[in-house]
C-alpha cells in the first residue's frame, strides 16, 4: 500500500470548520465543552473529544495590515512516531499506509505517549473511568477502504488535500515555488521529527500561528535508541566485571583472612 | 545475642519495642488515607483525585513515586554489592534492613504507578506485550524481576524466623547469582528512569537534559541509596534503642562522597560541553532550582569527606538529608518542574495526590516497624557468607565493640 498523507495549504482555508464537524460526526464524539475566546477558536483546544480543531490567529505582519489565519490541527502522523516508540506495550502502531492508530485491547494508560509527542498531541480521558487515548487516527478505516478523510472530503476549498505522500510533498512545494510572493518558503511537517504525513503551507510565519519550531529534525526515537542499544553490552560487562570481583576477592580473602579482617574504616 | 554482628552496639531486642506509639499510629492513618485515595481512583476516576490534564499527564505520582521512590530504593544493590560482590564482609549488619527498605521501596513504587495509571488492572500487560523499543518497557520489566530478586534476597529472615533449614540452605546457594543479577537489573531500571526523559529534548528545561541522562540517574541513584540507608539505620537505632556502629555508617558516608563526586564532574563536565550550563541564569526558578539541587550535594559532599562529619551520628544524617533532598529534587525537576516550559497551564498537586504519595511512603515505614518487631532484621546470622567468613566477622564485630 502506498503511504498517504495530507497537504494543508493555511492560505485557501476559510475557517468554516467543516473539518472539525465531520470528524466528530465520522468518529461519533461527544460535544466539547465550548467557550468564548478572543480569537473565536472554539472549542478552544483539542481534547479528549476534539481530535481536530481550527485555531484561529490574527497576524500583523510586516507592512502592519492585519490577517487571520484559519489553521486546521490535530496528529501529525509521523514516519517515525515518538508515541509508538515510547508505548511499552506497543499499543501504538503505525500502519504501513501512514496512520498512527491505537489498540483498545493493549493500552494500559500509562500516558507516556501524551508526555513525549514533540508535538503534544495525544490527550487521555482522565474523566473516564476506563479511559482512552484520544487523538486524530487518519480516519484508517475510511482510507482502508479507499475513501479519502472525512475532514479532506468536507473541505470546500480543498485546504485540506489528502494524497500519496510523494505528490502531495512535491504539490506543497511546487506551490511555494510557483507563488513565492504568496507562501512562506517552508513546508511544516516535512523535516519536523524526521518528517511527518502532515504538510503545512501558510503565507505568515509558521511561529506566529502556534507552531513549536523547536521541535528537532532528526527521528527522535533514534535518541532513546542510541541509549537502549547498549544495553545488553553494558549489562553483559557489569555481570562480567561483578563475577570477576566476586571470584578475585574470594581469592583475596582466603590468602589474606587477618588483613582484611582489621576491618576499620 | 550480644555475639552476633550487627549495626548496632547497644542491644536492646527489637521485639520489645511497642507497635503502636503515636507516631505509628500517624503513620497507620496516613497509609490507610492512601488507601483511600486508590479507593477513589477506582470508584470516581481519575480526575476525582488527580489534578493531571491533557496539558500535564504525568504528575507527582511519576516523578516522586516512581523516579524518586524508585532512586531512594537504591540502597538495595549497592549494600549486597559492598558486601556480597567486593566481599567487605564487615558492611553486612547493613545489609537486612537495606535490602527490606528496597523492597519495600520497590512494592510502594509499583503500587503507586498501578493506581497512576488509567486501567489499573493492565499493570502486567508488559509482561507479555512486549515493545522492547520503550525505554517504558524495559522499566517495568526490569522492576518486576528485580522485586522478586529483592524478595529472596531478604527471604533468609523469613526462613531463619521459621527455622527452614532447607529453605535457608538453598537461599544460601543461589545468593551470588541472585546478587548479580540485582546489581544488573538495577543499572538497567535506574537507568532506564532518566532514559524515559531522551526523547522529549526540546520540551525541557536544558540544564536536566543530557544525553547521559540514564547513566547519571544511575550514579546519583547510588549515592542516595547509600545515604537512605545511613539515614535509616539511624532512625531504627532511636527507634529501637540501639547504639549505632558508627565506623560501618561513616564507611557508607565515604562511598557516598567519591559517587557525588563522579557524579557532579559527570554532569558538569556534559553541561559544559554540550553549552547547555549557558542557560543558567538565577532570574528564573530554574536557575534557583539548579543551585539548590547543586549546592546541597556539593555541600553533602564535602561534609562526606570531613573525617569529623563522619565520626558524628548527628551530621553524618544531616549529609545524608542533604543528599536525599538533593536527588529527589532532581527526579521531581527532571520529570515534571523541568516540563514547564512546554506547558499553557499550571500544575499544582490535588491534595489527594500529595496524601497518596505520603501516606504510600508512611505506609512503608509502619511495615518496616513491623518486621523489625517480628522478623530478625537488625540480628540473624550471616546468610550468604560461608562458615568462617561468618565467623571472622563476628570476631570483628566483637573486635570493634570492645574498642
Ligand atoms: S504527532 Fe505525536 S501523536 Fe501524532 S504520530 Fe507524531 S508522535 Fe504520535
Ligand atoms: S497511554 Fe496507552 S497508548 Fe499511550 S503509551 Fe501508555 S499504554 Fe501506550
Ligand atoms: S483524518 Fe479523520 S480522524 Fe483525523 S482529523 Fe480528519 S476526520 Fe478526524
Amino acid at each position: 500500500m502506498v503511504e498517504v498523507a495530507v497537504l494543508v495549504d493555511i492560505t485557501r482555508c476559510i475557517g468554516c470548520r467543516a473539518c472539525q464537524m465531520s470528524c466528530k460526526q465520522w468518529w461519533r464524539l461527544e460535544p466539547s465543552e465550548t467557550s468564548f475566546s478572543p480569537t473565536i477558536t472554539n472549542p478552544p483546544k483539542r481534547d479528549e473529544h476534539t481530535y481536530l480543531n481550527v485555531e484561529y490567529h490574527e497576524v500583523i505582519g510586516d507592512d502592519g495590515r492585519l490577517s487571520w489565519n484559519f489553521v486546521h490541527k490535530r496528529c501529525f502522523h509521523c514516519v517515525d512516531p515518538v508515541c509508538v516508540s515510547v508505548c511499552p506495550v506497543a499499543a501504538m502502531r503505525k500502519t504501513p499506509d501512514g496512520p498512527v492508530v491505537w489498540d483498545e485491547a493493549r493500552c494500559m494508560g500509562c500516558r507516556y505517549c501524551a508526555q513525549a509527542c514533540p508535538f503534544r498531541i495525544p490527550n487521555y480521558q482522565f474523566h473516564s473511568l476506563w479511559p482512552e487515548v484520544s487523538k486524530c487516527w487518519f480516519c484508517w478505516d475510511r482510507i482502508a477502504e479507499g475513501l479519502q478523510p472525512a475532514c479532506s472530503k468536507a473541505c470546500p476549498p480543498k485546504a485540506i488535500e489528502f494524497g500519496e505522500r510523494e505528490a502531495v510533498l512535491a504539490e506543497a512545494h511546487r506551490r511555494i515555488e510557483e507563488f513565492p510572493e504568496k507562501y512562506v518558503d517552508y513546508v511544516y511537517g516535512e523535516k519536523e521529527a524526521g518528517g511527518t504525513s502532515l504538510f503545512y503551507i501558510s503565507g505568515v510565519p509558521f511561529e506566529q500561528l502556534g507552531f513549536n519550531m523547536a521541535v528537532p529534525h532528526e527521528p527522535l526515537p533514534e535518541l532513546t535508541w542510541e541509549f537502549l542499544s547498549k544495553i545488553p553490552f553494558e549489562a553483559a560487562a557489569i555481570i562480567g566485571s561483578m563475577t570477576a570481583i566476586w571470584y578475585i576477592r574470594g581469592r583475596a580473602l582466603q590468602d589474606l583472612p587477618e588483613k582484611d579482617e582489621a576491618g576499620h574504616e | 545475642m550480644n555475639n552476633k554482628p550487627s549495626l548496632y552496639t547497644r542491644w536492646a531486642p527489637s521485639s520489645d519495642t511497642p507497635l503502636f506509639t503515636p507516631w505509628s499510629v500517624l503513620l497507620l492513618l496516613l497509609a490507610i488515607g492512601a488507601l483511600a485515595v486508590a479507593a477513589g481512583k477506582f470508584i470516581f476516576g481519575m480526575h476525582a483525585v488527580d489534578n493531571l490534564s491533557n496539558d500535564w499527564p504525568w504528575g507527582i505520582w511519576v516523578s516522586f513515586n516512581v523516579m524518586a521512590g524508585v532512586a531512594l530504593s537504591a540502597g538495595g544493590f549497592v549494600t549486597a554489592g559492598i558486601v556480597y560482590i567486593f566481599r567487605i564482609k564487615r558492611y553486612w549488619p547493613v545489609i537486612r534492613p537495606a535490602v527490606f527498605t528496597a523492597f519495600i521501596g520497590y512494592v510502594i513504587a509499583g503500587a503507586g504507578i498501578a493506581i497512576d495509571i488509567g486501567r489499573t488492572p493492565r499493570i502486567v500487560h508488559p509482561l507479555w506485550m512486549w515493545q522492547p523499543e520503550s525505554v517504558m518497557f524495559e522499566v517495568a520489566v526490569c522492576m518486576t524481576i528485580y522485586t522478586t530478586v529483592l524478595f529472596f534476597e531478604f527471604s533468609p529472615l523469613i526462613a531463619e524466623r521459621f527455622r527452614l533449614r532447607r529453605t535457608l540452605k538453598f537461599l544460601h546457594a543461589i545468593m551470588i547469582p541472585l546478587i548479580i543479577l540485582g546489581i544488573t537489573l538495577s543499572f538497567m531500571h535506574q537507568s532506564s528512569l532518566g532514559a524515559v526523559h531522551l526523547i522529549m529534548p526540546h520540551l525541557m528545561y536544558p540544564l536536566w537534559y543530557s544525553e547521559w541522562m540514564g547513566h547519571m540517574f544511575f550514579v546519583s541513584a547510588m549515592a542516595l541509596g547509600l545515604c537512605v540507608v545511613i539515614i535509616e539505620s539511624t532512625i531504627s537505632s532511636k527507634i529501637f534503642k540501639k547504639g549505632l556502629r558508627i565506623d560501618l555508617l561513616g564507611g557508607l558516608g565515604k562511598a557516598a562522597a567519591w559517587i557525588l563526586l563522579a557524579y557532579l564532574l559527570f554532569r558538569f563536565w556534559d553541561l559544559n560541553t554540550t553549552g547547555r550550563l549557558d542557560s543558567f541564569t538565577l532570574d528564573n526558578t530554574f536557575g534557583w532550582l539548579f543551585t539548590v539541587e547543586i549546592g546541597l550535594m556539593t555541600l553533602a559532599m564535602i561534609l562526606l569527606f570531613i573525617k569529623g562529619v563522619r565520626r558524628s551520628a548527628g551530621w553524618l544524617f544531616t549529609a545524608s538529608m542533604f543528599v536525599l533532598i538533593a536527588v529527589v529534587l532532581n527526579r521531581l525537576t527532571t520529570d515534571l518542574i523541568a516540563m514547564a516550559p512546554s506547558r499553557t497551564t499550571a500544575y499544582v498537586p490535588a491534595w489527594t495526590e500529595l496524601l497518596f504519595s505520603i501516606g504510600l511512603v508512611a505506609g512503608a515505614m509502619f511495615v518496616f516497624r513491623v518486621v523489625a518487631k517480628y522478623l530478625p532484621l537488625f540480628e540473624g546470622r550471616g546468610y550468604g557468607l560461608s562458615g568462617e567468613e561468618e565467623k571472622a566477622s563476628f570476631s570483628s564485630t566483637a573486635e570493634t565493640e570492645t574498642a
